[in-house]
């Protein structure tokens, strides 16, 4: 599985520019976990100087994916992706049991928290059909959590459009699983299910509030499945110059706003949702220190969460302590249900919804 | 070996800041050098109490002591090539007291350099050392390099800027060096003799820098030939004029192209750019700026912009100080960056000899591409060695071009490093260099260290060849190679 990725390793050069950008490797202050430690540890791996062991897995799991390694590499390695290959290795012998039952969850039961009590669209109201525009996939931490807050506000925010749009009976996107180094059959199988459902609804795009699902979507499978005639986008590109300042209420708490890792420095999107915000009259608003391409990680990505929770929850202090006191409010159902254990958040969709005229 | 009694005493006070994980042990035998070392231990200190308790447990025991900042040595410095323990600064970075009025800061060494320019810049007052590596580099580390980077020319190295070192000796006293007055005659200066020493003569805990006012403005020039000695020619004309730029730059073309390829930059692609940083006021930058066109273009200059704009200035600046780890985008997949021969030192106007006698020698020498770039101003050149590093024969091919490139740069009267150090990778070029001081620097370091336990093996004491302990997955024959 490594072998794949040599020349990534040995394009490191070593600098260290990464260590100082990564958000794990400033709260834990150790060269061990850092992205180029990440990378030094898979090369020992791949090399067999380095016996696979808890320590080394330990050290690969640290991580929440964020790519600021990547943003911040000179020498252009993708330590994500070795990371990525890594954690394959690692995932047989030293997943831990809380990563297990997710990534069985998600095998036999379709989605990462177990069985769904009703389908995933119910508590929106909006029964999925056939031969729509667009697609919704709400996600599972949607699905799951949150009070499916984020995903009512999503629908009603297209319903109040007139949209034709349907929900999916979807399942998880698989990007957990990826992220663990579960083996590729499971992320494969999750896959094919969703890419049947949205075959089955005949649409030719799908619309995402999760950037995890986008990037799955948009990245992992084009490599497993031909989906070059379906388009995907997350919903604040889509609804970028469908709203106006006439269709908010004017004023705001004070709020600023948090870029989800996969949507901003996988997808460069920084300023369709800051020009959605925007749109609401006298909005008082104020960025953070650490913002678009420099956003620090919420803690939970990757996978880290279940991992190492107390590590997460580190992160998320660090990052709520720029908010000074402000409702954060981000474009990821993740990062908003981790910051909500720490200070008040809040989805875009959620703020646009409930300023929108009704 | 480390006893297991010492290592029970080291997290009786310590916790969970000793690891002996294999992971951790791996990672911190690395550094950006081309060795790699296990570590037995790695331990993380945050006063300089228990960096004497450390110091003194491994004089005991006659364990080795590796000190790392961020672990960014290209020549092996940090890499615990004796084994003991690793010993990290990443917990002592305070910036302990910013003294404008009497020019000086206090820090603790695994402070940033440009985390400790961010400070200062709030008082209207910077450390002028600029390496390129500055996002990373510790002060510990340049102070034990003698880092100095970009600005030398006009401002010096980090020597320069050193008034005053708390340190851990190798038997476990703390001794304070120098002063914090800007004069200081008083006795030895102790604390010039650590600069440089690479932790091979004790353990600096506490670092107060002279720092200076930032400049009132700059402007940037960047001039592009199609023929590197002239590129070289126009350095020596613009000092011998004479005018003291901030700092000039050298790149070369695999340089250039390596830079353009890793990030936006509008660098032309030539056989080489030099990049002048003036200082001043606007009416002396004006006048410099003339006087530099002038014997630009008197030199054959194919293209010169010049720019005051702050963005477009850091854009520059910036990508100067990304060649380094560019590097190894110039042949992607196909070459690698390995840092050998990456540094050296040589009278300002031998530097247009140097250049071509590089390129000469690689000629030679058909599994190397060479990089060369630097701080052309103040003499100091970086050569950077494109292979690939899983061929034994590029190895071979390129331990003989670090020979003929040194021998020449001894030659032309100039010396194997300017700001790197000397290392593992550097040290049989040195003793060539040194011939008539190796054996008094040996005796100091005996002196200082009797049990050999700051970082052994390295700098003066190393006497083996430079492929050695490689990192790379390469077999050499013999024990070397991964």
């Amino acid at each position: 599985m490594l072998e794949e990725y040599v020349d990534q390793m040995m394009q490191c050069t070593s600098c260290s520019f990464c260590t100082v950008t990564c958000p794990v490797m400033n709260v834990l202050l150790t060269d061990a976990s850092s992205p180029r430690g990440r990378v030094q540890i898979a090369y020992g791996l791949y090399t067999g100087e380095l016996e696979l062991d808890e320590s080394a897995s330990k050290r690969l799991y640290e991580c929440t994916t964020c790519g600021m390694c990547d943003h911040s590499c000179p020498s252009g390695v993708h330590i994500v992706d070795v990371i990525k290959a890594a954690r394959k290795v690692v995932y047989p012998e030293f997943s831990v049991e809380k990563q297990r039952s997710f990534v069985n969850n998600i095998g036999e039961k379709g989605h990462t928290y177990g069985e769904a009590k009703e389908p995933v669209w119910a508590f929106t109201g909006h029964e999925p059909k056939e031969n729509a525009e667009i697609a919704y996939f709400m996600g599972c931490k949607i699905t799951a959590e949150s009070g499916h807050a984020q995903g009512i506000a999503a629908v009603r925010i297209l319903e109040h459009l007139n949209e034709d749009f349907t929900t999916l009976n979807e399942v998880c996107c698989g990007a957990p699983l990826m992220y663990m180094g579960a083996p590729e059959e499971k992320i494969r199988a999750q896959m094919e299910k969703n890419m049947a459902e949205i075959r089955k609804r005949g649409v030719k795009k799908v619309i995402f509030s999760c950037p995890s699902c986008y990037y799955m979507f948009s990245k992992v499978y084009p490599k497993y499945v031909d989906i070059s005639d379906i388009e995907f986008q997350h919903i604040v590109e889509y609804l970028d110059g469908k709203l106006d300042m006439d269709d908010f209420d004017s004023g705001t708490e004070p709020i600023t706003y948090h870029d989800p890792c996969h949507l901003g420095r996988t997808f460069g999107v920084y300023e369709e949702p800051r020009k959605l915000i925007k749109l609401i009259p006298d909005a008082d608003y104020m960025e953070m220190e650490h913002n678009r391409e420099n956003s620090l990680c919420c803690g939970a990505g990757g996978s880290l969460a279940l991992y190492e929770p107390s590590l997460t929850k580190k992160m998320a202090e660090r990052r709520v302590s720029e908010s000074d006191g402000r409702i954060i409010v981000s474009a990821c159902p993740n990062c908003v249900g981790n910051f909500s254990k720490h200070t008040k958040a809040m989805s875009i969709e959620e703020l646009l919804w409930n300023k929108m005229k009704k | 070996m480390i006893p297991s009694e010492m290592l029970e005493e080291l997290r009786s006070f310590l916790g969970d800041r000793v690891s002996t994980a294999p992971a951790d042990t791996y990672v911190f035998g690395f550094d950006a050098s081309i060795h790699h070392h296990k570590a037995e231990a790695v331990v993380f200190p945050e006063s300089t109490e228990e960096v004497q308790r450390i110091v003194k447990l491994c004089n005991k025991y006659k364990v080795p002591i590796t000190p790392r900042g961020s672990g960014s040595a290209l020549a092996g410095q940090a890499v615990p090539i004796k084994g003991g323990i690793v010993m990290s600064f990443k917990r002592m970075n305070r910036i302990k007291e910013v003294k404008v009025e009497d020019l000086q800061v206090i820090v603790e060494p695994g402070v940033i350099n440009d985390q400790l320019n961010a400070e200062l810049k709030k008082y209207g007052f910077f450390f002028p050392p600029s390496p390129g590596s500055g996002k990373v580099a510790t002060i510990g580390g340049m102070v034990a390099m003698n880092a100095s980077g970009m600005r030398a020319l006009k401002y010096g190295a980090t020597r320069d800027y050193v008034m005053a070192l708390e340190v851990v000796t190798p038997t476990g006293e703390i001794a304070h060096f120098g002063t914090h007055t800007i004069k200081d005659a008083s006795s030895y200066q102790m604390a010039k003799l650590m600069v440089g020493s690479e932790g091979t003569l004790g353990i600096i805990t506490e670092i107060t820098l002279r720092i200076e006012p930032l400049p009132k403005d700059t402007s940037i020039v960047l001039a592009a030939f199609e023929d590197a000695r002239m590129a070289g020619q126009t350095i020596s004309d613009i000092i011998a004029y004479p005018l003291i730029p901030a700092s000039v730059e050298f790149m070369d073309r695999v340089c250039l192209q390596s830079v353009v390829n890793s990030r936006a930059v509008d660098f032309p692609v030539v056989d080489a750019v030099v990049m002048i940083e003036l200082e001043g006021t606007e009416e002396e930058i004006k006048e410099d700026l003339k006087k530099v066109e002038q014997i630009a273009k008197k030199n054959g200059a194919v293209d010169i912009r010049v720019s005051s704009d702050p963005a477009k200035k850091s854009e520059w600046l910036e990508a100067r100080k990304a060649v380094l780890p560019s590097m190894s985008q110039y042949a992607r997949g196909k070459m690698f960056m390995v840092s050998l021969a990456d540094d050296m030192s040589l009278p300002i106007s031998k530097i247009p000899d140097a250049v071509y006698g590089f390129h000469e020698i690689e000629k030679r020498h058909p599994h190397v591409v060479l990089g060369v770039y630097g701080h052309a101003g103040d003499g100091n050149l970086h050569t950077i060695f494109l292979i690939d590093p899983r061929e034994k024969e590029a190895w071979e091919d390129a331990e003989k071009m670090v020979e003929e490139m040194y021998d020449l740069v001894i030659e032309l009267g100039g010396t194997v490093s300017g700001e790197h150090g000397i290392g593992i990778t550097k040290a049989p070029f040195m003793r060539k260099e040194k011939k008539d001081s190796i054996e008094l620097m040996k005796r100091i370091k005996r002196a200082l260290d009797p049990n050999d336990i700051m970082n052994p093996g390295k700098n003066v004491e190393w006497d083996d060849g430079i492929l050695v302990d490689l990192r790379y997955p390469v077999n050499l024959g013999g024990e070397d190679g991964a």
